[in-house]
């Protein structure tokens, strides 16, 4: 980092510029090293979930193989709570690349087209407040959340239930239902 | 460069008129889930009426927001900073109304029915004021300053424009709606529908032709479906 530092403040220059883009950021010092407990611990956190991830399908690979069914009970339970590696890696993929790119929201090109770059402060809209980013921020995340819980629950309810819980016209009758009634067809009342 | 400009802002604009075909009707529907029907049958007859389409409806708002941002990046940077907050609300109000047509018929109490039918009618009205909102905005015009930034803080978007511009857009989507019913539903519902369509249409007609340039893309629909109703 203290190698690179002279050298990007020599291209990049060691304050913003003095121009309308920045809004109340232009003539700002230029910080050009991203914070880098989150970087590291981002990519480490990304690759190692990511490899939890395919060792547990290679794993599972291994154990069905020729067919066959593992009957322990630990392994189901560890299947299940494995489901959340790739959505952690996912994230922490996702935090790490968008903290370790500041203070650039277009790096420069490490192979010396250096006249294509732009800085964060330049891409942000100058009338946008925080309190504006926080309450799409925290009402989109809310949102989101909640849905989350909502529909692990009905996944669990469909899941636990099987095919009877989710389509109850196909084990009411041995046979597919003759539709006499147009009424009463399954399709028209798909919702 | 003229040449493709036009070209593009053209499409834009069939974009936008294809998505104000296609979900006004979605959005009317929905709004009047809790109004027009009341038997848990009728309800589910006014869900499955948009059911297979709404989706695919809805993504020409996608496209059209698309076309915006890939052929007028200035314009998208200003129109979408500077109306930050009735976007939230509309993206907010989209994914409630989607939310509500997956996850109504999934569960089989009565709370958990009304509760979705509620988010939906909620969620569509939301989604037509704030389209209708930004579109008469768009055509009445944003205090900006030269680099596109909106002046006035974070609210210099409310006045008359939009609140008309709402309004119209909600109008709008209901007699849509009213007039998709008609066509698409048989029996009690047809009838209620054809009949408060008819009469929501000279309504919609005579303010449409009162707000005058306020509004022009929901009057435009308004006259058209009016005349085609004849």
């Amino acid at each position: 980092m203290t190698t690179l530092l002279p050298d990007y403040q020599e291209k990049y220059g060691t304050h913003l510029p003095e121009d309308e883009r920045y809004g109340q950021h232009s003539g700002e010092k230029i910080d050009y090293q991203p914070i880098m407990i989150v970087t590291y611990w981002g990519f480490r956190l990304m690759i190692g979930f990511g490899m939890i991830a395919a060792g547990v399908s290679a794993l599972a690979l291994w154990l069905t193989r020729k067919g066959t069914v593992p009957a322990s009970a630990w392994l189901m339970r560890g299947a299940l709570v494995s489901i959340t590696a790739p959505f952690i890696a996912n994230s922490a993929g996702w935090i790490f690349t968008e903290m370790g790119r500041q203070p650039f929201v277009v790096a420069p090109n490490p192979a010396r087209q250096d006249a294509v770059y732009m800085f964060t402060q330049a891409a942000l809209s100058p009338q946008l407040t925080p309190a504006m980013l926080l309450f799409s921020l925290i009402s989109l995340s809310l949102v989101y959340g909640i849905l989350m819980v909502v529909e692990l629950r009905l996944l669990i309810v469909y899941i636990r239930g099987g095919v009877a819980s989710a389509m109850p016209e196909v084990t009411k009758t041995n046979h597919t239902p003759r539709i006499t009634n147009d009424e009463d067809d399954v399709l028209s009342f798909a919702y | 460069m003229e040449i493709l400009a036009t070209i593009w802002f053209v499409l834009i604009i069939v974009l936008w008129t294809g998505y104000l075909f296609l979900d006004g009707f979605d959005l009317g529907v929905g709004m009047l889930m809790p109004v027009l029907s009341r038997t848990e049958r009728q309800k589910r007859v006014l869900l499955n009426t948009i059911g297979p389409t709404w989706d695919g409806n809805e993504v020409w708002l996608v496209t059209a927001a698309g076309a915006t941002f890939a052929a007028f990046p200035h314009w998208y940077a200003s129109l979408f900073s500077a109306l930050y907050i009735p976007l939230t609300l509309c993206l907010l109000a989209l994914i409630f109304r989607a939310v509500a047509i997956e996850y109504r018929g999934k569960g089989h109490s009565q709370a958990w029915k009304s509760f979705w039918t509620w988010a939906m009618a909620v969620g569509s009205a939301g989604i037509a004021f704030f389209i209708g909102a930004m579109l008469a905005i768009t055509s009445s015009g944003l205090p900006l300053n030269d680099n596109g930034d909106i002046v006035g803080g974070a609210f210099a978007w409310i006045g008359w424009p939009a609140v008309f511009g709402g309004l119209g857009g909600v109008g709008f989507a209901l007699v849509h709606g009213l007039i998709f019913l008609g066509l698409k539903t048989q029996g009690d519902i047809r009838d209620k529908s054809q009949q408060r369509g008819r009469g929501g249409c000279c309504c919609r007609a005579r303010s449409a032709s009162s707000s005058g340039s306020v509004s022009p893309s929901p009057s435009a629909h308004g006259s058209l479906l009016w005349s085609s109703q004849r």
